[in-house]
């Protein structure tokens, strides 16, 4: 039976085919290596991290609103900034802290619930005005807020922000623009921090969800779904840009060609 | 005990190696290269696999999804002899299929599978064409037992999964429909039921038991265990003294869950580590423990919220802590 293969290993290996790195590689890999692993969690830990802050976030708000404490929406909304910027901070303080974590994290979850009602409130209900309102928002703390599952809750609620506007402008069409922009995010701003090593499953993650809009847009469903599963068949890495570009535009064109066959076949 | 080992002495995982990506040390080209050498990225052939795995369960739920509609959709215009027989002809075909393809091929096991599922529709329709009268827990439970010999012969988790859903499904029913009402004689046979078989399958899995490799089993398992446990158990805690007098089941199942509980911290993280069946166990004693706390502490209003959203947060982060703890002792201790 082989020897099984260590990172050590498959470096020799890259390094003996021409693949050239760092000649003090060793000591870099080992240090970085060490320091990712442990940051890092299975799936279901990160789920239920996520689950306890939201639950944390929510009864803490209901707490603010039973006990009076915020009398109107507009003080919510400046409280509401205040928790996120206090989110930040404690981010910013012990990043790799579970304690810390948890609590930015749910702090930050009250903060955006209580800038979206307070936004709401202020805009006079108007729903465009209130999600780019809390587009904006989002975009800072994806910039700002260092942690993955953070930042997926903030795509989310972008891409949630992106399909209400197009709710209420009733063109639910348009909900295609939010796959390429979803598609080019990762190749594109702060790499290094954006696209860490999960991205690439909440990339799949985020496409997948972003699929059910176009899906819905056409008139017959197996239709829609034929580019989906064509597109997802071969999701590239997104830390190899260049890749994902190529397979973001096939996938662009795919929809493309299934929404003509679609409009030609709906007798329009 | 060691816990600083050499990180480049580890097996190569694909997120050491986009993070080595992103910090430069290798180039796009060498990370696709890097993710071929430790298998990540999958070839022609396993691709192939895959496709033809994924089209022949696709092909197989389909098929049998596609009978289960054709007799709903048709029902009205089908004689009961033309019922009965074309399902017993799909049966003959599949188990035909069974015994051509052979149970030790996947296409054999998922062959077995569109058999034990046309078994349900089989006495679906019969109980329907013959107007039986047999309440919903008998259709499950006949299904069940009779599937069970191509259970036992199959050595196929989904349709051993099949058959204590089946059992799962059947246990409420016999409980709304016979006895009348839910109690916690209906809770401790689930238990008794899902615990058994993820005990079962942890004593089979420790013997070798080849076809019983992926832990998904006993974890999908968990989660109608605690569930079967945890309700009982808050239950108890909105229950009068009076209900509590009335049913003794009732004091007794928090004090299996308490105990189970214990068991399974233990067992997986000091015999079999498995951080999901921690995280779950972990999960619902700060559900039960805080619900409590609600219970003990109504007085205090609004406060209570406040504390509570505390409480979770602290509860979740000791968790976490203890978690990351446990896998870095067994990772020091496999090294």
């Amino acid at each position: 039976m082989n020897k099984q293969l260590t990172l050590q290993d498959t470096l020799e290996k890259l390094n003996d085919e021409g693949y050239s790195l760092p000649d003090d590689y060793e000591s870099t890999v080992s240090d970085m290596v060490s320091k990712e692993e442990k940051s890092e969690s299975p799936w279901y830990v990160r789920f239920f991290i996520g689950l306890s802050a939201w639950i944390a976030a929510i009864l803490f708000i209901a707490f603010l609103f039973i006990a009076d404490i915020l009398q109107n929406e507009e003080i919510g909304f400046i409280v509401g900034l205040v928790f996120c910027a206090i989110a930040v901070g404690i981010n910013r303080l012990g990043p790799r802290n579970p304690f810390l974590g948890q609590l930015g994290l749910a702090i930050s979850l009250a903060g955006q619930i209580l800038v979206l009602i307070g936004l709401y409130s202020i805009l006079d209900y108007g729903i465009i005005p209130t999600a780019l309102g809390l587009i904006i928002l989002e975009l800072v703390l994806l910039w700002s807020y260092n942690s993955g599952l953070h930042r997926v809750i903030s795509t989310l609620v972008i891409l949630g922000g992106i399909l209400a506007i197009f709710l209420d402008l009733d063109v639910l069409e348009g909900a295609n623009c939010s796959v390429p922009l979803l598609g080019e995010s990762p190749g594109s701003g702060r790499t290094g921090k954006l696209a860490s090593a999960n991205k690439y499953w909440h990339c799949c993650f985020l496409v997948g969800i972003t699929d059910i809009a176009p899906i819905g847009c056409f008139r017959n469903p197996l239709v829609g779904y034929i580019p989906v599963v064509i597109s997802h068949s071969d999701i590239p890495d997104v830390t190899n840009r260049k890749r994902f570009r190529t397979w973001s535009s096939q996938r662009r064109s795919s929809l493309v060609i299934s929404r003509m066959y679609s409009f030609i076949h709906s007798g329009h | 005990m060691e816990h600083n080992r050499n990180p480049l002495e580890s097996l190569p995982t694909a997120n050491q190696l986009r993070h080595l990506a992103q910090r430069d040390l290798l180039s796009a080209e060498a990370l696709e290269r890097g993710l071929k050498i430790i298998n990540h990225t999958p070839d022609r052939e396993k691709w192939e696999r895959f496709l033809s795995i994924v089209l022949l369960i696709l092909g197989a739920g389909f098929t049998v999804s596609g009978i289960y509609f054709f007799f709903a959709f048709n029902w009205a215009n089908m004689h009961r002899f033309f019922k009965l027989g074309l399902l017993e002809i799909a049966m003959v075909v599949s188990i035909g299929l069974v015994v051509w393809l052979n149970l030790d091929k996947l296409s054999g096991k998922i062959a077995l599978a569109v058999s034990g599922l046309l078994v349900g529709a089989l006495i679906a329709v019969f109980g329907q064409v013959y107007q039986t009268g047999a309440d919903s827990y008998q259709l499950f439970l006949t299904w069940a037992l009779l599937i069970t010999g191509w259970v036992l012969i199959s050595k196929f988790t989904p349709l051993w999964f099949l058959w204590i859903l089946l059992f799962n499904l059947a246990l409420p029913f016999y409980w709304s429909q016979i006895i009348g009402e839910i109690n916690n004689n209906l809770f401790l046979s689930l238990f008794l039921l899902d615990g058994g078989a993820i005990l079962i399958w942890e004593i089979a899995h420790a013997r070798g038991t080849e076809w019983l490799q992926s832990r998904w089993t006993p974890r999908l398992l968990s989660l109608p265990t605690f569930a079967v446990l945890v309700i009982p158990t808050i239950t108890l805690i909105f229950s009068s003294a009076r209900e509590r007098s009335n049913d003794p089941w009732l004091n007794l199942m928090p004090v299996i869950y308490f105990v189970i509980s214990l068991v399974v911290l233990y067992v997986y993280s000091q015999k079999i580590l498995d951080l999901f069946m921690l995280t779950i166990c972990a999960f619902s004693l700060i559900v039960t423990f805080n619900i409590w706390v609600f219970d003990v502490l109504e007085s205090l209003d609004e406060l209570l919220l406040c504390i509570l959203s505390g409480m979770f947060i602290g509860q979740a982060a000791l968790v976490v802590t203890w978690l990351r703890k446990v896998s870095k002792s067994w990772e020091a201790q496999n090294s």
